[in-house]
């Protein structure tokens, strides 16, 4: 009971914090606004509208997506070092990306670039061989499943080197620049294209939130507890890598926001998914808000990569975790 | 009830059990004996449907085990494996909570039902004054008890355990049965155990079963099972078999 009422002061704690970065941080950038101008003057209402509440938006998604597979991963690898990027979806989606900004084609499908478009489809074809190698009669084994992300990592690593060897100094570039990850959207189609994909994703998992509980102590144990094991891989799998692999033709693989958001809310809410799965996702939208503001602050009128940011800030952090975790055993 | 038929069992080449015939019925209290790699573990598992048989080798009561949805199968059978570890650290409660899952609706709030089940099971254990503790942080004695009390919210008629005391300290050993014992006579539990343990088990089973390179080679009350000459010619070891007059049960002592 006790429990009970602190997980709901968490809870309101984190969507009141969330709140507050919606609003507050549109405010802040190279050309601070506050609410008197936004009533006078037009400019101010167009940067607003159009360029940072989009943004805005959409880093939030991002960082939720990032922290709710985190999670996710986390327990269906049982592994708390997994990431969403540990089957190697963001290998294939930089593969992709780079591969069109060497290929130089302008072609554009929906509103999207065809770096988006090489992305999706990189990142979608690397699930599929991946998926296909380690599934088994009686489920996915997480072992074969990380080896397999490993190395098909490794080997797009491989491809995208020899691509860059291949490519000018204002495609190295561009590539460069991608692969640290970025939110520069200033449409609104981002995030509406983002957002049912969430909303699906949190729904599935959400409803499967026990189940997750239960596989963490391996499929022996949850098949014996009433889990259907290797649906549940199947779907959780496969929906989750779909919802990176847009993440990441978006905003490039920005790096530590799940690994490091899931560990945190675990270390504030528990290991319970029922908790863990509304917290994560939450705090991680309002964290990778928070990065990316001070992204687009930090060297204003100029930008840092939303990734360095989360690198500097999470690297550091993850460090001290496991010293904390080291002196605890 | 249980009922294998004629089973063979395969991992890739290497034959694990060869024509396992066994009924269990409800009600009993089987202990499965034999060396390391007699197939125990697998039989057991094979019965929870864990690992998988194709044809209809394996019916629970009257119904192939693989025509079962894995809910209705936990609410038959409970299951406890060798060894059971959470990378993360859950609270004995949670993971007792975790054995009402094939009851659970929707998105799976507990109900009424549910907690006072759990109460019970967590009372019955002796676990119920450290609800809140992290299970990772327990004794291997406690840590048996917190799963066997997830095993029992399940409600299950039948309890497969495999090698349930192997980590524990006597005092914990005896509880374990025990309690196992007092739930079998008033639930009309049907308990089946996979042990090294031949003394306990031959004190509280009124079955035995004795495997070896996945055949059964004897099949009966612990008397009949436990004969001087099977046991050094299976286990390869000297044994010195003898009646306990504390408990008038069998016990058995090996020696160089």
């Amino acid at each position: 009971m006790k429990q009970k009422i602190t997980f709901r002061i968490i809870l309101l704690l984190l969507i009141a914090f969330t709140l507050l970065s919606l609003f507050l941080t549109p405010l802040i950038g190279s050309t601070s606004l506050n609410f008197v101008e936004l009533f006078q003057s037009s400019s101010a209402r167009i940067i607003l509208l159009d360029i940072r509440l989009p943004r805005i938006m959409f880093t939030f998604l991002v960082g939720f997506s990032l922290a709710l597979v985190g999670a996710i991963f986390q327990a269906l690898l049982r592994n708390d070092l997994a990431t969403p990027y540990t089957l190697g979806v963001s290998s294939g989606g930089a593969l992709g990306a780079v591969i069109a900004i060497k290929s130089g084609l302008s072609l554009s499908i929906l509103g999207f670039s065809n770096t988006v478009i090489f992305s999706m489809l990189g990142s979608v074809l690397t699930v599929s061989i991946i998926y296909f190698i380690a599934r088994t009669r009686s489920g996915i084994a997480p072992v074969t499943l990380i080896l397999t992300g490993v190395t098909i990592s490794l080997l797009f690593s491989s491809f995208i080197l020899f691509i860059h060897y291949l490519a000018d100094f204002t495609e190295t570039y561009r590539m460069i620049r991608w692969l640290m990850g970025g939110l520069q959207v200033t449409r609104w189609h981002y995030s509406l294209s983002l957002f049912p994909f969430c909303v699906l994703a949190f729904a599935y998992f959400y409803s499967q939130a026990g189940a997750l509980n239960i596989i963490t102590a391996g499929h022996e144990t949850a098949l014996s507890k009433g889990v259907d094991v290797f649906r549940l891989q199947k779907y959780a799998f496969f929906g989750s890598s779909i919802l990176i692999g847009i993440v990441v033709s978006f905003a490039g693989p920005i790096g530590f926001i799940g690994l490091i958001v899931p560990h945190l809310m675990r270390l504030v809410v528990g290991p319970d998914h029922k908790k863990l799965l509304i917290s994560a996702p939450l705090f991680g939208g309002a964290f990778l808000v928070w990065c990316d503001t001070l992204a687009r602050t930090i060297i204003a009128p100029a930008e840092l990569p939303v990734g360095v940011i989360t690198a500097m800030l999470g690297g550091p952090f993850f460090i001290w975790l496991l010293i904390k975790r080291q002196v605890k055993h | 009830m249980i009922e294998i038929r004629n089973l063979d069992f395969f991992y890739g080449e290497n034959q694990i059990l060869s024509e396992i015939d066994l009924i269990i019925s409800d009600g009993e209290f089987v202990a499965i004996i034999g060396p390391n790699g007699a197939g125990k573990s697998t039989l057991l598992k094979i019965m929870d449907g864990i690992v998988h048989v194709s044809g209809n080798r394996v019916i629970l009561d009257a119904k192939p085990v693989h025509s079962y949805h894995r809910k209705q199968m936990a609410k038959l059978i409970g299951y406890l494996p060798q060894e059971t570890e959470f990378p993360f650290s859950f609270t004995v409660e949670e993971v007792v909570y975790m054995g009402r899952f094939p009851y659970l609706q929707g998105i799976g709030y507990p109900g009424a039902e549910d907690k006072k089940v759990v109460q019970e099971a967590m009372q019955l254990m002796d676990i119920a004054n450290f609800t809140h503790r992290k299970f990772n942080e327990l004794s291997g004695g406690e840590k048996q008890r917190v799963l066997i009390a997830s095993a029992l919210a399940q409600q299950p008629k039948i309890i497969l355990l495999d090698e349930p005391t192997s980590a524990l300290d006597m005092h914990h050993q005896i509880e374990i049965y025990h309690i196992l014992r007092e739930h079998q006579k008033l639930n009309k539990l049907t308990i089946v155990v996979v042990t090294h343990d031949i003394n306990l088990a031959a004190q509280f089973c009124n079955r035995m079963i004795l495997m070896n390179m996945g055949r059964i080679v004897n099949d009966g009350i612990p008397d009949e099972v436990l004969k001087f000459h099977t046991i050094q010619e299976i286990f390869g070891v000297k044994v010195y078999i003898d009646i306990n007059p504390m408990t008038n049960t069998l016990y058995i002592l090996p020696y160089e």
